[in-house]
């Protein structure tokens, strides 16, 4: 079962790596936009640890958002 | 935005070419930032919102001037009005070149063109709701300019030179000596001179005042600089220099210090914790930097 | 001559300067990675609440379900010119019942026999974070403890983030480890067991890139290993494994929209584990400026395979059984909509979600477990920052 996903990761980085070569250069002074909190990866530091909380213990799955932190919470 | 402009880069001779390449894109960028706020140029995008003033029609901005005019509404915050950026329209009545004001009657009508609290600014556009209100972006553009030239160096990999846009510094590392950069601040009094030498590294000056553009009324030499409340040339010190991280962080604080009296004006220069210069009217040197100097 | 090196301040006034020239994009290679400019306090509550269980699918008990309160309070400072700490709290008041097993109604469907009378019981967590900055990234070191009447665990976690030469790729790794003890109330139902433990590692790696101005990229892989007693202690008919290896692999992608004053968020996760599950997840948000307000609502849609050892009603015969709803095939969808305004130097957050699960909308095979969970959650917080 390992190497299915394995396989999935080695396919999957190369592809996307070919696709860094159509990167159009920014420059320091052209990431206004990038700056904005639209473009963030989560909601906030404290919601999207309250979310990964709650979905976590209602799904079978975890992960994906950084390491795992610790704590039950269950039921 | 007007004044020299001088990029000094320290590289070895093997990069000329490369060094040619970035100082050409360094001058083409400058330019782009003074298309776009100069109030000088009558093509500009800050000219545009002025003409539209009052018409109700929003002018479509960049994110960059979007940014410089929340950091413009920060300053205007923080300095209770006293920096306002549509404090230029006063140039109108008040002749520099000549020194004189020319028609006093029309003061009033012009003060209530004034207050930054009425340019409707959002992320994409500009509006003055003021009919002939006018922005200037003095005292923060021409800084966030030599900051964006010093940016390019230092992207660019080289981690020494100089950037000098009318009188605004920063330093880069150190000179071609392996010596920090010296910076001379001019004498308000002479201004071929410098009344006092700086040595920087990394660093950023900008000096505000009345060195270049001075008014005079009667026996008072008053600014350049006009307090956007009383719509006179301030009359608080002759220049204020700081030192900063930045040229935008010097040159918004120096500004706000020459808009006020020389006590008022050291009050804030010391709130700010920066290393600072103050030549009063009367051509005292006050601040932590004449003190260090000899 | 004078000669001047230090020009750190601690004035508010240059400090509240600077923090608007962070969007400034002459500044942004400089302040990528710095600490934050103010100090902030925190305070936010959340409520949870589990629709009761349809009265058809519930053989014994009550058909409610839980119901938990949430707060969570933090401090976070920057301390000199390069570091940063917070403090975290967070409490959880639950109460409620849950699902004991499942067995078969009068009317030959799986229904579920409820663990009885109300359970409360109180979690608190209390976590600190400390961070590095330099030029080209930070790194930050966390230690949190939680412990409720039957739970308690330990746990550290590391993470570094580097930019290339450019700024326009960042690296993340993390690491984690959790040490975990349970030892079940006895009063509630009947429990096998007085005191076990789990030890769970996690890492992750994960890598972003600038596209455009606009736009961009991230993937990640994580890979997270626990060992120990994974069973849970409360149901009646649960046997799992002492191992659980899980894979993600992960994708994320940002678009501003400059003429909207808007960004599209997307987020695609796939999962795996050595128990037979698969999931796909798939969150697709937007984020909406509107001044100093932000409406930012969300969709996501879940769906997962059953493990191995899953059945409806659990097979006891077997060396591994489970007829726990979480481990069964079922797909989720939740909307939610989060709204911020900041006034000065007060945020105002508001945030709502709603969660609903079903067997049909799994894109795999395998039996309907009888006790999906369907909730509501929403939260109100307030932060405040000062020098």
């Amino acid at each position: 079962m390992k190497t299915v996903v394995l396989n999935i990761a080695l396919f999957m980085l190369p592809l996307w790596l070919h696709g860094c070569t159509a990167i159009e250069p920014v420059s320091a002074w052209e990431r206004g936009y990038l700056a904005d909190p639209a473009m963030q990866w989560d909601r906030g530091k404290r919601e999207a640890k309250f979310a990964g909380h709650v979905y976590t213990s209602k799904e079978a799955s975890s992960g994906g958002a950084g390491a795992a932190g610790g704590g039950c919470g269950c039921n | 935005m007007g004044g020299p402009a001088k990029v000094l880069v320290v590289h070895s001779p093997k990069d000329v070419t490369q060094v040619k390449r970035l100082l050409n894109d360094v001058e083409r960028r400058l330019k782009e930032l003074e298309q776009k706020w100069s109030r000088y140029k009558p093509d500009s995008l800050i000219s545009l919102i002025n003409a539209r003033a009052g018409s109700g029609i929003a002018t479509e901005v960049d994110a960059e001037t979007y940014h410089l005019l929340e950091v413009c509404r920060k300053l205007w915050t923080e300095s209770d009005g006293l920096f306002d950026p549509t404090a230029g329209v006063l140039r109108q009545v008040w002749d520099f070149q000549r020194g004189t004001l020319r028609e006093p009657e029309k003061l009033p009508a012009l003060l209530h063109c004034i207050g930054f609290d009425r340019v409707r600014v959002s992320s994409s556009t500009v509006q003055l709701e003021k009919p002939h209100a006018e922005l200037d972006l003095g005292g923060v553009g021409k800084e966030y300019a030599a900051d964006v030239a010093a940016a390019m160096l230092r992207e660019a990999g080289y981690k020494n030179g100089l950037v000098e846009l009318a009188g605004d510094i920063v330093a880069l590392g150190h000179n071609p000596n392996r010596s920090p950069w010296q910076v001379g601040i001019r004498d308000p009094a002479s201004p071929e001179q410098s009344h006092m030498t700086l040595e920087i590294e990394n660093a950023a000056v900008a000096t505000s005042g009345s060195y270049y553009r001075t008014i005079h009324q009667g026996d008072h030499q008053y600014s350049h600089l006009l307090d956007p409340r009383t719509g006179w040339p301030a009359e608080g010190p002759r220049s204020a220099t700081v030192i900063a991280e930045n040229c935008l962080i010097a040159g918004a604080v120096s500004t706000v210090a020459c808009l006020k009296k020389t006590s008022e004006a050291s009050e804030w220069l010391e709130e700010s914790g920066l290393p600072w210069l103050l030549v009063s009217a009367e051509g005292a040197l006050l601040g932590p930097l004449c003190q260090k100097s000899s | 001559m004078s000669k001047l090196i230090m020009l750190r301040t601690d004035s508010r006034l240059v400090r509240s300067l600077g923090a608007t020239l962070t969007a400034l994009p002459a500044y942004q290679s400089a302040l990528a990675d710095a600490p934050p400019a103010f100090t902030e306090v925190g305070l936010r509550y959340s409520h949870y609440s589990e629709d009761s269980l349809p009265e058809e699918r519930v053989i014994f008990g009550s058909p409610s379900r839980y119901d938990i309160d949430v707060t969570q309070l933090w401090i976070e400072a920057p301390v000199g010119g390069a570091w940063s700490i917070a403090l975290d709290v967070q409490n959880d008041a639950m109460s409620g019942a849950s699902p004991w097993f499942v067995g078969l109604g009068l009317d030959g469907e799986p229904g579920v026999i409820m663990s009885g009378a109300s359970i409360e019981d109180n979690r608190v967590e209390v976590g600190v974070t400390t961070r590095y900055f330099w030029a080209d990234g930070n790194a930050g070191l966390a230690i949190s403890h939680s412990e409720e009447d039957d739970y308690e665990a330990l746990s550290f976690a590391f993470d570094v983030a580097w930019n290339s030469a450019d700024n326009s790729r960042t690296w993340t790794a993390s690491a984690s480890s959790s040490n975990d003890n349970v030892s079940p109330v006895k009063e509630r139902i009947p429990v096998f067991i007085d005191e076990e433990s789990l030890n769970t590692q996690s890492m992750y790696f994960g890598v972003s890139q600038i596209l455009s101005q606009t736009k961009i990229v991230r993937i990640g892989l994580s890979y997270t290993q626990s060992e120990g007693y994974l069973t849970d202690p409360y149901k009646f008919a649960d046997r799992r494994p002492d191992t659980h290896d899980k894979w993600t692999l992960s994708a994320g992608y940002r678009q501003f929209m400059v003429n909207m004053d808007a960004a599209l968020q997307a987020d695609y996760r796939y999962y795996h584990d050595d128990w037979g599950t698969d999931s796909h997840t798939i969150e697709i948000g937007w984020h909406q400026n509107l001044g100093k307000h932000v409406l930012a609502p969300y969709l996501r849609y879940y769906t997962q395979g059953e493990a191995d050892f899953f059945s409806p009603i659990a097979d006891r015969s077997q060396p591994f059984y489970a007829d726990d709803y979480r481990l069964s095939s079922y797909g989720a969808l939740t909307a939610g909509v989060r709204w911020t305004v900041q006034f000065g130097d007060w945020g105002i957050e508001a945030q709502a979600e709603r969660y609903r699960s079903n067997n049909d909308w799994s894109l795999f095979d395998g039996d309907a477990a009888p006790a999906l969970v369907d909730f509501w959650r929403a939260t109100v917080g307030l932060s405040w920052r000062f020098d």
